[in-house]
């Protein structure tokens, strides 16, 4: 079993994934439970009509969807372009910089 | 005036033509069949548009579609904000859960716990609770699919109940102990196909009636369902206002945390070759989710708009009749035997994932690692799987008979509910805490479940009302139904006090898994070289 020496490479990326997930999901979260707490707490403001029959609750639940799909976009973007080619580099260096995986899979 | 719902002779032949087809395919899915991991995860081979319908196909319950219709339609926009919950969760599983499980685990979550806690004591805790999760999910198919035989097929008697259970359960365990995950995956995307088309139609047909106008649909639908036009669209008809707002709020949150980690969907994030597979398979099912969501919700409304919440309560089924009322109003007969069949299919295609996940921990996680401490080999453990494959059938076959005529809808809350006051805390602490060991480990899993089960046990959905399992008898002291806005912060504070309270910890250990995790050094690799698969299974 080698060591391989510490490689920056490594630390960075293992930061850069932590903030994005972290931040990621604690807002995504966030936005959840705001909606939520309007509808517990603030019925009548989501009652309010917007268009129509269609009052602010729906646009606000629509709003949950649309930024659903934006944040899985923002993440397969990140991913791919500033995960995804550092990993490789890294586990085609046969190590991943700071440590050797031992043996196989548990 | 209702319509009659449920058409036996259409339906059935259309049930019977979707069977054969999976029976088809499961029947090619056995030539594939060869290896360990073959069974467990489909060799790893399944591409991530394919993956991302089986993953679809496998997460949407018929009460996704069906329960969720009536619940708009009966609850308004309470009902709407349940359905945008499961669309969040999927986000939540994309961010924390697919890549971590794809390069930390070999087929379950007990691997990747393993690579970095004292492997039996984990192992035996996450199996434990997986066959926990296991059991309540796939009663709530078996019993769900007996309630269904009346709005689906319009037959109410005790034996066609049966005959229903019974089909569904064999089915599924010739699927799985036939051809494995190869199998289970080809009849999910066939599933996941049928079931968007089914989707699809229905709210195209509503959108058509009301002539694209959404908000006269709207205005229709709040004057059939509540003497207060504006109530049904605004907040509060499912809790009403005061102390059980918090309630409310339990619900919701739990819905998003326990569906982002369900510990049957596990084996789908490592059918894949690699973590970016991993991770683009559940990004393209959250695009497949999010308009079959937008479909159900306006499903919804115009069930309320065509009927009304009394005239659903009314029907066989009551709230799972919502889609198929509309289902008859717009598309007559054709209609009601496609959705009826199709909802069928789904019961089988979530159980064929159910059976499978938990016959893996079962043979993976309990005989292979902690009966046999590893000693055995895969042939070995492909085996037992197949073994459990059986067992597990007859069980759920036997369990749905017994169960058939009680009220146990309150388990789909309960099993969220479990989830994310157990596997999530212990897959978070996992992935980021460097501190955290096999006492915290154990503490979560073990007391996140037991607390969970007793506040249910003594909550509303088992005693003191006429909706619970026991109606006749009250000794509900805890006020909720929905418990996890207590038992996942507990969960996550049993973590960590297990965790200080012992002195374990192994922060080599940890680095290998944070390591592979990130980069993917030392994950399954796309393709298993075969000596492995003869090695000894850890």
């Amino acid at each position: 079993m080698t060591d391989h020496p510490y490689d920056p490479r490594y630390g960075e990326l293992r930061r850069r994934v932590r903030r994005f997930v972290a931040l990621g999901t604690t807002s995504v979260i966030a936005w959840w439970v705001l909606l939520i707490a309007l509808a517990g707490w603030a019925p009548d403001l989501l009652a309010e009509p917007f268009i129509g029959n269609v009052n602010v609750g729906l646009v606000l639940a629509l709003a949950q969807l649309v930024s659903a799909l934006a944040v899985t976009q923002l993440y397969l973007r990140f991913a791919r372009t500033r995960v995804d080619p550092v990993a490789e580099q890294l586990r085609a260096g046969g190590g991943t910089g700071r440590v050797q995986p031992e043996g196989g899979l548990g | 005036m209702i319509p009659e719902l449920g058409r036996p002779l259409p339906t059935i032949a259309l049930f019977l033509l979707f069977a054969g087809v999976t029976l088809y395919l499961t029947a090619r899915a056995r030539a594939r069949t060869n290896s360990l991991s073959d069974f467990y995860v489909a060799g790893r081979t399944v591409p991530a548009p394919q993956n991302g319908l089986a993953l679809f196909g496998n997460f949407l319950m018929f009460t996704s579609f069906l329960t969720m219709t009536g619940e708009i339609a009966i609850r308004g926009y309470d009902g709407v904000l349940f359905a945008v919950g499961f669309v969040v969760s999927f986000v939540v599983a994309l961010l924390l859960v697919a890549e971590p499980v794809r390069n930390g685990s070999r087929y379950t979550i007990g691997d990747l716990f393993s690579v970095r806690l004292r492997e039996r004591p984990v192992r035996l805790a996450t199996a434990v609770v997986t066959l926990v999760v296991f059991f309540f999910y796939t009663m709530v198919q078996m019993v769900g699919a007996a309630g269904l035989a009346a709005p689906l097929l319009g037959m109410s008697q005790p034996s066609a109940q049966a005959a229903v259970v019974v089909v569904i359960g064999v089915l599924t365990t010739v699927y799985v102990f036939v051809g494995g995950m190869h199998a289970t995956t080809a009849v999910q995307i066939f599933k996941a196909v049928l079931l968007i088309l089914a989707v699809a139609i229905l709210a195209m047909l509503v959108l058509v009636r009301w002539g694209g106008n959404l908000s006269a649909l709207l205005g229709d639908a709040a004057a059939r369902s509540g003497p207060d036009a504006g109530q049904w669209l605004s907040p509060g008809q499912k809790f009403g206002v005061g102390t059980h707002r918090w309630e409310f709020v339990s619900q919701l949150v739990t819905v998003v945390l326990g569906h982002a980690a369900l510990p049957y969907l596990f084996l789908r994030h490592n059918t894949v070759p690699s973590a970016r597979e991993a991770r683009r398979s559940v990004a393209f099912a959250t695009w497949l989710v999010t308009p079959f969501y937008l479909a159900v919700i306006v499903i919804g409304f115009g069930a309320a708009a065509l009927f009304g919440a009394k005239a659903i309560m009314a029907a066989p089924g009551q709230r799972n009749s919502a889609a198929m009322l509309v289902a008859g109003e717009l598309g007559g007969t054709p209609l009601l035997a496609f959705v009826g069949a199709v909802v069928l299919l789904t019961v089988v295609a979530v159980t064929a994932g159910l059976t499978i996940s938990a016959a893996a921990s079962f043979s993976h996680d309990i005989y292979a690692s902690v009966l046999k401490r590893g000693r055995v080999d895969a042939a070995g453990e492909l085996r037992v799987a197949r073994r459990v494959v059986l067992a597990l059938g007859v069980l759920s076959i036997l369990g749905g008979l017994v169960f058939m005529r009680q009220n146990i809808a309150f388990m789909l809350s309960l099993d969220v509910t479990v989830v994310a006051s157990t596997i999530l805390p212990v897959l978070v602490f996992a992935i980021f805490w460097r501190r955290f060991n096999t006492s915290g480990a154990l503490w979560s899993l073990y007391g996140g479940l037991a607390l969970t089960v007793v506040l249910v046990a003594f909550s509303p959905a088992v005693s003191g009302n006429p909706m619970a399992m026991i109606p006749g008898a009250d000794f509900a002291w805890f006020p909720w139904k929905y418990v996890g806005l207590v038992s996942i912060p507990a969960a996550f504070l049993l973590g960590y006090l297990g965790t200080v309270f012992s002195r374990e910890h192994d922060d080599a250990r940890f680095d290998v898994l944070e390591a592979r995790i990130l980069t993917g050094a030392g994950a399954q690799p796309a393709v298993e070289a075969r000596p492995r698969e003869t090695a000894a299974v850890r």
